[in-house]
């Protein structure tokens, strides 16, 4: 599908089952990140399409990064997905420029849908 | 621990906040595995330092603790007990294979064991933070596979100055059939009791 998704999640299994999904449907440019830092330097490096950002995450956390992407990218397109479902953290995300964001746990379908919606 | 009359509607207050919490949590739980998962009223009070160790059942049963700081306009910390045969049996279901050896786990079993905390600590979090309308966020888990008077141990030699009472919420339940326990214990704060309390009008 050429597109090229970027998925950051400290838990090596949160960004396994978010891969499995996506090249299950056959998106074949994926790249994981494990925290903040790393989500900023692989954005730069790649300029992915989309973003599946954790919020809770050491050295940077979601929110920081998602702020320094758009810094640098402010077309870049960033979705969160946090077990904080609370809705100050989605205030806070959308408001800084996140295009969606999704609660903790999920299932596979919800970031499908989210990727069908953002990418087109 | 005996509880003075005039903290009954503190007492009453917290330990709903923990009712509420903890269903959250193992909601969460049981979506994040896809199996059903049946509670039982959970089991909950307040202990002092002292009944930690009294509290949990067996202090040399091996459990996995995760400790999770919580912060922002309420402050504390988090700490949950599971039993090993629960992870064991999640590792199983979401990643095909039971977990024989604690002591030789990969990235990502932790991660996987991690990611558990963090979404029923997340959801117990959330609904405070929805009931109270304030913001309270929760850091990475630290996780440790011990015995649970040594995973005790760690939160009572760092805090045991800053947080006079402790909730302890016990949940009994069942995942497709067997029965399990876990042990919340939520170390808050006395000003951040009080301003939890002040959201709800209760002075």
């Amino acid at each position: 599908m050429g597109k090229k998704i970027l998925i950051v999640d400290d838990a090596a299994f949160m960004r396994m089952m978010i891969k499995n999904g996506l090249t299950q449907n056959g998106f074949t440019d994926i790249f994981e990140a494990g925290d903040g830092q790393q989500a900023l330097d692989m954005y730069q490096a790649e300029r992915p399409d989309l973003v599946f950002m954790d919020i809770t995450m050491p050295n940077v956390d979601g929110i920081q990064a998602l702020k320094n992407i758009k810094a640098f990218d402010p077309a870049a397109k960033v979705v969160m997905c946090s077990a904080m479902g609370q809705e100050a953290m989605v205030v806070e995300a959308i408001e800084s420029g996140a295009l969606d964001f999704i609660v903790k746990p999920f299932k596979i379908d919800r970031v499908l849908q989210t990727v069908s919606k953002v990418l087109g | 621990m005996s509880i003075n009359r005039n903290e009954n509607s503190k007492l009453d207050f917290l330990l709903e906040i923990g009712n509420i919490g903890s269903g959250n949590a193992l909601t969460s739980l049981a979506e994040f595995i896809d199996r059903r998962v049946d509670m039982k009223a959970p089991r909950l009070e307040f202990v002092d330092f002292n009944e930690l160790f009294g509290s949990v059942g067996g202090v040399e049963n091996v459990v996995s603790g995760f400790l999770i700081n919580v912060h922002g306009d309420v402050n504390g910390i988090m700490l949950f007990l599971l039993q090993n045969e629960l992870a064991s049996e999640v590792c199983d279901i979401l990643l095909g294979s039971k977990l024989i050896d604690l002591n030789a786990l990969d990235e990502l079993h932790v991660s996987l064991f991690k990611e558990i905390a963090n979404i029923m600590a997340g959801s117990y979090i959330s609904a405070l933070a929805e009931m109270t309308g304030l913001k309270i966020t929760t850091s990475v888990p630290d996780l440790a596979i011990d015995m649970a008077g040594a995973i005790l141990s760690v939160p009572l030699i760092h805090f045991e100055n800053v947080f006079g009472q402790i909730l302890l919420i016990q949940n009994s339940f069942s995942v497709d059939l067997k029965e399990y326990n876990s042990s919340i214990f939520f170390f808050l704060e006395d000003e951040s009791i009080a301003k939890l309390m002040k959201q709800f009008g209760i002075e």
